[in-house]
């Protein structure tokens, strides 16, 4: 009889913070054998646990705030990236699939493909609630709140309504977090379970035949770096489309990561034992070309590829601050607009 | 076949009404020092029930938000938990008690204009 109350008690507590167990524990007991007639019988004690109610009820009550992963003010911006998300990544993992099954030497029977065809569908299914709920869950522990940024709670003010002009200065554009996610899932996806797909496509007598760009080993080291990029880049889209407007923090935080991308890439492209040998081989057959200028040309390459993300890193990073304040240059269109609109 | 969804409606709405006097009810009983089986039977002779499960957990709740001290009295064969309202829970109580008597009476005169409306 006491031992059912034991249970009860326990099964309460047990869900609690230890600092507050005790302390619950004991008062709950007293409370419960205060609720028993004097001398209870099993069928007393039943009685009033059944009226305490459900233990995980209970616990639920004494627990000091309500606990959620995506709380009610992120939960739209989830659904709505998870539908994104959804469309993209089964079919890329499930054509992935497919690559994966034609580029074997034996090649496959129609029954080959399908399974890998549905297999990859459904791993990016699963892929797809894991990474985006991450990302998620991620922002609202962070506190990010629709409209507002993480760790900066103020006051909001009439100045914080989003402006009735469609062609907003400090707009984001939606389209191109989308598209950015879609290439973001489609290369990380690509990279993590097919990157041998990344290579020379030649077709051959027994079908096709694929070179690598990668030495596929030594990708693995870069894939821990690669990985929570793109988590960061994806959640970064996310709060872009959710926020809706560029402000100064999130210009930082977009200067932040270009910056990291261009160190990861820039680390990347000058490992030259990340890159497969045999392709400069095979390039430099496909091309005729002879093999001293082809040591050459990864150089040059590799070069160009530098500059040209440095550049990108850095106009994007400056487009971010510019939007994010009234710039004069920006203006313009506007104004041209308006003085036109007031000339008719 | 509506009756059924009306019935839990009603249900719903009304126990989230009474989530709202919650605190108002334990606090005007706290004068004097109680421990929870005491409140429970109190506020049951009073005929303003309140389930266990709701109202042990909401006076730790209470005490933490500083309106109810606390101390265990362990001079009887159970010890027990008894709570009171501190200084600060007494000043909360008095303004939550003029708000009270201000929304019920603001509520009469728009449930009673309805009334004369429909009537």
């Amino acid at each position: 009889m006491m031992e059912l109350i034991d249970r009860y008690v326990q099964a309460v507590t047990e869900r609690l913070p230890e600092s507050t167990r005790d302390d619950v524990a004991s008062e709950l007991r007293g409370n419960i054998e205060d609720m028993l007639p004097d001398d209870a019988t099993e069928k007393d004690v039943r009685a009033v646990l059944e009226k305490m109610g459900n233990p995980v009820a209970l616990a639920n009550e004494y627990r000091p705030s309500k606990r959620y992963l995506i709380g009610p003010a992120m939960y739209d911006a989830y659904v709505d990236v998870l539908k994104i998300v959804l469309c993209i990544a089964p079919i890329v993992l499930a054509f992935l699939g497919l690559a994966g099954v034609a580029l074997e030497p034996s090649g496959g029977s129609y029954l080959d493909y399908i399974v890998a065809f549905i297999s990859g569908a459904v791993q990016g299914v699963v892929h797809s609630f894991v990474w985006v709920t991450l990302v998620f869950a991620i922002m609202e522990w962070a506190g990010v709140d629709e409209g507002s940024l993480p760790f900066n709670k103020k006051e909001w003010s009439v100045d914080d309504l989003p402006p009735a002009v469609q062609s907003s200065k400090n707009r984001i554009d939606r389209a191109e977090e989308i598209f950015s996610i879609i290439f973001t899932v489609a290369f990380i996806s690509i990279i993590v379970f097919k990157p041998e797909l990344f290579g020379w496509w030649e077709q051959t007598n027994e079908g096709w035949n694929v070179i690598p760009v990668f030495d596929l080993a030594r990708l693995e080291a870069y894939l821990p770096a690669m990985l929570s990029l793109a988590v960061i880049g994806f959640g970064l889209s996310v709060y872009k489309i959710v926020a809706g407007k560029w402000t100064m923090p999130l210009a930082v935080a977009n200067m932040l990561f270009n910056l990291a991308i261009a160190f990861v890439a820039c680390l990347a492209l000058t490992d030259r034992s990340l890159w497969n040998p045999g392709l400069f081989t095979r390039m430099g057959e496909v091309f005729e070309v002879s093999a001293g200028t082809m040591d050459m040309i990864p150089g040059i390459a590799v070069t160009v590829t530098i500059a040209a993300i440095v550049l990108i890193s850095v106009l994007d990073s400056a487009m971010g601050f510019l939007k994010s304040k009234d710039v004069r240059l920006l203006d313009m269109p506007d104004k041209i607009r308006g003085w036109m609109g007031a000339e008719r | 076949m509506a009756t059924g969804s009306t019935e839990e409606l009603v249900d719903s709405l009304v126990v989230e009404l009474r989530r709202g006097t919650l605190v108002l009810s334990v606090l005007s009983q706290m004068g004097h020092p109680e421990y929870g089986y005491s409140l429970a039977q109190k506020l049951e002779e009073k005929d303003a029930v309140i389930e266990p499960g709701t109202l042990y957990p909401l006076l730790r709740r209470l005490e933490k938000q500083n309106l109810l001290v606390s101390r265990w009295d362990t001079s009887e064969s159970r010890p027990r938990k008894y709570y009171e309202l501190s200084e600060e829970g007494n000043e909360v109580y008095e303004r939550l008690k003029e708000e009270w008597l201000n929304l019920s009476r603001k509520l009469n005169v728009l449930i009673g204009g309805e009334n004369d409306g429909t009537d």
